[in-house]
C-alpha cells in the first residue's frame, strides 16, 4: 500500500539535494579493507606473542628458575615482614613490662 | 588465542600464590624465632646496641624496678576494682566515687613519676646518644599516650565529638 504523496517525494528532493553528500577519495573502500586487515594482523601478532611468551616460561629449564626466583622473593618479603613484627613484638613486650599503665 | 591468555593468566596467578604462600611461612618462622626469647630486654639490646657491660647495669636497673612496677600494677587493679564496685552498686557519682577517682589520678602519677625515674636511670647507663634516644622513645610509648587520648579531648581537636 503505496501512502507517499506526490508532496513527500518532492520534499525527499529537497531534503537530499540540501545535504549533499561528500565524493569519496579514490581507493577509500580499498583502504577501508586494508586497515582492515591490518588490525586482525597485530591481534593476531599479540597473541602469538603470547603463546611464544606462555611456551618459553613452561621450558623445564626456565620455570624451575621462575619458581625459584618466587620462592626467593617470598622467603624475603617473609623475613622483611616477621623481622618488623618480631621488633614489634619484643618493644611490647619491654613496654608492658616496665610500665603498668600501659594496656596493651 | 585464548588458551595462550588463560595460561598466562593461571602463570601469574601461581606466581602470586606461591610467592604470598612463602612469604606467610618464612614470615611465622622468623616471627617464632626472633621472638621466642624470655628476655624482656631483648628489645633494648638490640635496638639501642646495647653491649655485654652496658646491658648488665640496664639488667640491674631493670630487675630492681620491676618490685616497684608490679606493685604499682596491683595497688591500680585495686583502686580500679574498688570503683568498678562502687558504680556496680550505685549508678550515681557520689563522694566516694569521687575520692576513689581522685586516688587513682594519684596512684597513676605517682607511678609516671616512677617510670619517668626509671627510664632516666636507664637512660643514664647508656652511651649518651642511645640514652637520649631511649628517654624520647619511652616517653612516647607510655605517657605519650595518655597525652595523645588527652589531646583528642580538647576542645580545638577536630577529632573531638562535640560541637
Amino acid at each position: 500500500m503505496n501512502t507517499s504523496s506526490p508532496d513527500d517525494s518532492r520534499l525527499r528532493g529537497i531534503l537530499r539535494d540540501a545535504r549533499p553528500a561528500p565524493e569519496l577519495p579514490p581507493g577509500f573502500q580499498n583502504s577501508v579493507w586494508r586497515r582492515i586487515e591490518h588490525a586482525d594482523t597485530e591481534l593476531t601478532n599479540t597473541f602469538a606473542g603470547l603463546e611464544a611468551l606462555v611456551g618459553w616460561l613452561l621450558r623445564p629449564r626456565h620455570a624451575f628458575v621462575g619458581a625459584t626466583a618466587l620462592v626467593l622473593v617470598g622467603i624475603t618479603i617473609g623475613v622483611v615482614q616477621g623481622g618488623n613484627l618480631a621488633h614489634d613484638l619484643a618493644r611490647d613486650r619491654y613496654v608492658s613490662a616496665i610500665s603498668p599503665l600501659t594496656t596493651r | 588465542m585464548r588458551r595462550s591468555l588463560l595460561s598466562l593468566l593461571s602463570l601469574v596467578i601461581l606466581a602470586v600464590v606461591v610467592v604470598a604462600l612463602t612469604s606467610a611461612v618464612a614470615r611465622r618462622v622468623c616471627v617464632h624465632q626472633l621472638a621466642s626469647s624470655d628476655d624482656d630486654l631483648d628489645w633494648l639490646r638490640q635496638e639501642f646496641s646495647l653491649n655485654q657491660s652496658d646491658l648488665l647495669r640496664v639488667r640491674q636497673l631493670h630487675e630492681g624496678y620491676l618490685p616497684r612496677c608490679r606493685d604499682f600494677c596491683e595497688r591500680i587493679a585495686l583502686k580500679n576494682r574498688e570503683l568498678e564496685s562502687l558504680l556496680a552498686t550505685n549508678n550515681t557519682v557520689t563522694a566516694a566515687v569521687e575520692q576513689k577517682i581522685r586516688e587513682i589520678a594519684a596512684l597513676r602519677a605517682e607511678c609516671q613519676t616512677g617510670m619517668l625515674r626509671h627510664f632516666q636511670e636507664v637512660s643514664a647507663v647508656m652511651p649518651p646518644d642511645q640514652g637520649r634516644r631511649y628517654f624520647a622513645e619511652m616517653q612516647q610509648l607510655t605517657l605519650g599516650q595518655h597525652q595523645q587520648f588527652e589531646h583528642s579531648m580538647s576542645p580545638a581537636s577536630a577529632a573531638h565529638g562535640h560541637h
